[in-house]
């Protein structure tokens, strides 16, 4: 956890409650930040720095399903962990539904909020990773021409240097010369790279 | 014979009067009216109406009238059929003659004549009259009619009346719930408004006569009555609008005020009053224009003002109204002129005709007094011996010394039933007894063996009546009987009062006998005069010691002083209550003791009432009542063991929140605790921080530990107390306890707590108990609401000084008819999953406090509970 910084966010609307759950995080090595209403939190500017939100279900004006339901409405993806002095299953199921890592009873135990903290930070973080590289790699494909994203395309379904040079109608050299140029443009190793990286970028042959 | 002829010629002259050549107007043309009145003709208004419209139709020259009248009584009989069956007779009645024209008195007259006129009408022109104008509504509703109208004069009465009271602020308006009284209240509204910155108006509209008669008696002093008109109460009672008025006048407290000389006899005080008279003669001069051949919808509308300043002489008076402060020109009807005042010249001319006859006649009689006086006193001392003995009710007879009578008084005689001249002379026992000897009982034969005074007591069956005999022997010098006074009274009664008394002793002492209660009666002083036979068993079984074996004579107030074995403070209070029934300063006193007995503990219930006979006394009455007793302490445990029960029941409703209000401050605890761990296991621990740990740790547990103490308050089984509570506390603790569950149900507690409210003496977990039943209430009825309308307001305030109300109001389902009446009875509820306990168990705590429960809807939906506790109450919990 200590390789790369991380935040965790915690709402609750009882003072001491907030208090003691932002000391024991902080004993524990995180950075925290504390809000009494999901309202503070929505209006909190966030970063993209790796973290999870602890929400408590019931909170006067926004109550944590409510604010969980707003954050997937502007896209704002933390791992959500509730915590909760009476959950019901209804309750559980929604939030599960509406993607929250983890439902924590109170009192909880201190171990098992850790675990579950430290699982959705990672989650997250792997989360952000992935985005990072695809953004990446979409930069890269607005690079290319129009003939190279054709190539692309083409040589990502699987089709041989001779069968895109009849298919587009030009020489088998030609498309040797795109093929490097598409390989280097958008960092790929060989073969199997160019075919994962069509794979993310949701390109298919159909497409040409 | 002089007199006859006088007769005759009396006769004659009488003959010659209607001998007198026919009335010129026989020969004008006759014109046939009829007059439909709404209700009865007879009323003041209408009668002045008829007098001015036929004064006015006389005054023509030109025809001769026949005027029919119809009471129809529309405002008491509203029914549709009866109006068309009305109308069906009218046409019957009148299908022989030919109506020349209708007058259809106010609105309803006219639109039954609409509605239902038959056709011999259809073309019969019509007069419609109305006192307003603006009771007509729509002139388009009038078709064919010409309108008579006038203006009644709201403002000018208000404006007399404000003037005649100038302290007044408030006007009170009585309207009925009748189509015509709402109508005229919309226009006396609309009059009114311009006064609203002198006074404040309030409407007692529709509201059933008993409830207005009792609201109108209760009226503030600054206030005066502004009356419209009742031809409906609320309870849908028809009324004659001047009978309604009477019978509020009968109870107002303050002045009435109204705009229609209809009322001028009803109790009003008058104001600026339209003229029925007036409207009689407008309606008169539109009629003759009809008559002389007029289309009447070609007439106009003729609206004139005929109010005027009349008031009521009684009224004025009542009201303590001076004449001089009336308005110049009003005219006070009802003058009391006194006999004197109108009649001194026939008074002074009796008078001194009788003064002359009676010095006359008492010249006379005392000249005839004078020679009568001479012969009374003559006659009076010859005859005074006689009436004398006559007079006597005793049966006096005076004997020789054989037994004959030789004289007797007017009572013998009328006993014997017998004329004088078949009594005197013969033997005393042949008249009386019918024997020829003395009975053998007879006082005289005994009086010549003592020759002395005899007398005795006989029972005489021919008249069925008790004798007292005396006889006196006559004696000579010689000392020899020469003859009796036989002297008879007659003593039944005083024998039959003596046996009535004597009976009416054995029953008393027998109905003192046959009581199950101990009773003892003493004298003024205290001391026994006699008690009876439960009482001296009871002694006997040493039941109490203040039912000791008592016997007549003993001061049963020194039985009291000396029962050491009664507890401590009971002679006192006996005593007491014994002198203060003695003394007169109580009726009665009584009072519920216990005491040990060799049977175990017993109750009873000592009464001290006055013993009422002119020597005075009390009687005691002990009544044991040990069974009722334990009885009723029976029911005391089990009422209490069934509030405590309903009270953890209560408590298990809340359990998830409760549970909630513990889990926050755990949870805070157990972080807090972990995350001290962790910073002292560091290298360079933050000891400040841990310090503000363990200071928060705490505060948490304390904030855990109250959750539990109120619960555990509340659960603990306890014998009810008093004790000093201050109400606002109780109120905000017992919201703590249902804080989470109204949040868990998304409503808001709103407080409305009155200020410096004093302490009330009662038992703090019941009155919670009963706080909380009606917060959970509430927020039950609340369920199905919309969130945003999810609220409770709890209010606490002081009442009339002498109480404290505290009410919990909601905006939820309300309560429907039935609930209403059996929300308090025991098992009842409306919940699914309800015990059926809680109000009726708010209600007996309330009760025990000597308050009040009760629940009403609210105007804009939801239901209200309230209760007060009052300030000092003497009953125990």
């Amino acid at each position: 956890m200590k390789d790369e910084k991380s935040v965790v966010y915690v709402v609750d609307d009882d003072p001491s409650v907030l208090r003691s759950v932002e000391r024991f995080l902080r004993s524990a090595g995180y950075e925290v930040r504390t809000f009494t209403s999901a309202l503070d939190f929505l209006n909190f500017p966030h970063q993209d720095t790796p973290g999870c939100l602890v929400l408590d279900v019931k909170m006067p004006d926004l109550g944590g399903l409510e604010l969980q339901e707003h954050l997937v409405d502007r896209q704002i993806a933390f791992p959500v962990i509730f915590i909760t002095g009476y959950g019901t299953i209804p309750m559980s199921v929604r939030a599960m539904k509406a993607g929250a890592v983890d439902f924590l009873q109170k009192p909880f135990l201190e171990r098992d909020l850790l675990d579950v903290i430290s699982g959705a930070i990672a989650r997250d973080r792997q989360l952000k990773r992935e985005q990072r590289d695809l953004r990446k790699l979409r930069n890269r494909l607005k690079t290319l021409t129009p003939r190279e994203h054709e190539v692309f395309g083409l040589v990502a379904s699987g089709m041989l240097n001779k069968q895109i040079a009849f298919e587009l109608g030009t020489s088998e050299k030609t498309i040797k010369v795109h093929r490097a140029r598409v390989m280097e443009k958008l960092g790929a190793e060989s073969l199997a790279d160019l075919v994962r990286y069509a794979e993310k970028l949701g390109i298919r042959s159909k497409e040409v | 014979m002089c007199r006859k002829t006088r007769s005759l010629t009396l006769l004659l002259a009488v003959l010659l009067l209607f001998a007198i050549p026919d009335d010129p107007s026989a020969s004008l043309p006759r014109k046939r009216i009829l007059i439909l009145f709404p209700y009865e003709s007879n009323t003041p208004g209408f009668v002045k109406f008829d007098e001015g419209f036929g004064y006015m139709l006389r005054s023509s020259e030109e025809y001769e009238f026949e005027f029919y009248v119809e009471d129809m009584d529309l405002t008491r009989f509203p029914d549709e059929r009866y109006h068309q069956r009305l109308m069906e007779f009218l046409h019957e009645k009148y299908a022989g003659i030919s109506i020349d024209l209708i007058v259809a008195i106010q609105l309803p007259s006219f639109d039954l004549l609409l509605k239902h006129g038959p056709e011999s009408f259809h073309n019969v022109p019509v007069i419609l009259y109305s006192q307003d104008r603006r009771l007509l509504g729509d002139p388009k509703s009038i078709p064919g009619a010409a309108v008579v109208t006038g203006q009644l004069d709201i403002k000018g009465t208000l404006d007399v009346a404000i003037r005649l009271h100038p302290g007044v602020d408030k006007v009170f308006v009585i309207s009925g719930a009748s189509r015509f009284d709402r109508l005229l209240e919309g226009i006396a509204r609309e009059d009114f408004r311009s006064f609203e910155n002198q006074v404040r108006f309030q409407y007692l509209s529709g509201l059933p006569m008993h409830e207005l008669t009792r609201y109108v008696s209760l009226l503030p002093e600054d206030s005066v009555v502004f009356y419209l008109s009742v031809l409906r109460d609320g309870n849908g009672k028809a009324f004659k609008s001047p009978e309604a008025l009477t019978l509020i006048s009968k109870h107002a407290s303050v002045p009435i005020y109204s705009v229609s000389e209809t009322y001028i006899d009803s109790g009003i005080v008058g104001g600026r009053l339209i003229s029925h008279l007036a409207h009689g003669a407008m309606a008169g001069r539109v009629a003759l224009r009809i008559l002389a051949g007029e289309e009447p919808t070609d007439l106009g509308l003729p609206e004139e003002s005929t109010s005027r300043y009349i008031f009521h002489a009684r009224e004025l008076k009542r009201w303590g109204i001076l004449e001089k402060n009336l308005p110049p020109g009003s005219d006070v009807r009802y003058r009391d002129y006194s006999v004197w005042e109108t009649h001194r010249w026939q008074i002074v001319w009796v008078v001194s005709i009788l003064i002359i006859q009676t010095l006359l006649i008492s010249a006379l009689v005392t000249s005839l007094r004078r020679q009568r006086r001479t012969e009374r006193a003559l006659k009076k001392s010859a005859d005074e011996w006689q009436t004398t003995f006559d007079s006597t009710k005793d049966r006096i007879m005076l004997l020789d010394r054989d037994f004959q009578i030789l004289r007797v008084n007017a009572a013998v005689a009328s006993s014997l039933a017998l004329p004088l001249d078949q009594i005197l002379g013969r033997h005393c026992y042949s008249v009386v007894h019918g024997t020829n000897t003395p009975p053998g009982n007879c006082p005289c034969a005994r009086t010549v063996e003592i020759k002395g005074h005899e007398e005795a007591i006989i029972y005489e069956g021919k008249w069925n009546a008790w004798l007292f005999v005396s006889i006196d022997p006559i004696l000579n010098d010689g000392k020899e009987i020469t003859g009796f006074v036989h002297t008879v009274k007659d003593v039944t009664d005083q024998k039959r009062a003596a046996e009535a008394i004597e009976a009416s002793e054995a029953f008393n002492r027998a109905v003192l006998a046959s009581l199950k209660n101990q009773v003892a009666i003493l004298d003024r002083e205290g001391t026994v005069l006699a008690v009876n036979e439960s009482w001296r068993q009871s002694a006997e079984q040493e039941l109490s010691p203040l039912l000791a074996g008592l016997s007549p004579g003993v001061s049963y107030l020194e039985v009291c002083r000396q029962s050491v074995h009664a507890p401590a403070g009971l002679a006192d209070e006996v005593l007491d209550g014994i002198h203060s029934v003695l003394d007169g300063n109580r009726e009665t006193f009584s009072f519920e003791y216990s005491c040990d007995s060799p049977s175990g503990p017993r109750w009873f219930l000592m009464k001290v009432m006055p013993f009422k006979t002119p020597e005075g006394g009390v009687v005691i009455s002990h009544t044991d009542i040990s069974e009722r007793k334990s009885a009723e302490l029976e029911a005391q445990l089990r009422r209490e063991e069934l509030t405590h029960v309903t009270r953890i029941v209560t408590i298990g409703e809340l359990a998830t929140s409760l549970a909630h209000e513990i889990n926050q401050p755990m949870t805070a605890i157990l972080c807090n605790a972990e995350a001290a761990q962790r910073f002292l296991s560091r290298a360079d621990p933050d000891l400040d921080e841990v310090r503000r740990i363990l200071d928060d740790i705490i505060h948490d547990d304390r904030r855990a530990g109250e959750v539990i103490r109120r619960i555990r308050t509340l659960v603990k089984k306890e014998i009810p107390r008093r004790e000093a509570v201050v109400i606002n506390d109780a109120v905000r603790e017992t919201i703590t306890l249902v804080r989470s569950a109204c949040f868990l149900e998304g409503l808001s507690i709103v407080e409305e707590l009155g200020s410096e409210l004093p302490t009330l003496q009662c038992d703090h977990v019941q009155l919670q108990q009963v706080i909380l039943n009606l917060l959970l209430n509430s927020t039950a009825a609340m369920r199905e609401s919309p969130p945003a309308l999810r609220r409770v307001v709890i209010r606490t305030a002081l009442q009339d000084r002498r109480s404290i109300l505290v009410s919990v109001r909601d905006s939820g389902t309300g309560i429907d008819k039935d609930a209403m009446d059996r929300l308090f009875e025991p098992f009842y509820t409306t919940k699914a999953d309800g015990l059926g306990m809680g109000l009726s168990i708010s209600r007996s705590i309330i009760k025990a406090h000597g308050g009040t429960i009760w629940a009403e809807n609210n105007e804009g939906g939801g239901a209200t509970f309230s209760f007060t506790l009052p300030l000092d109450s003497g009953e125990q919990p």
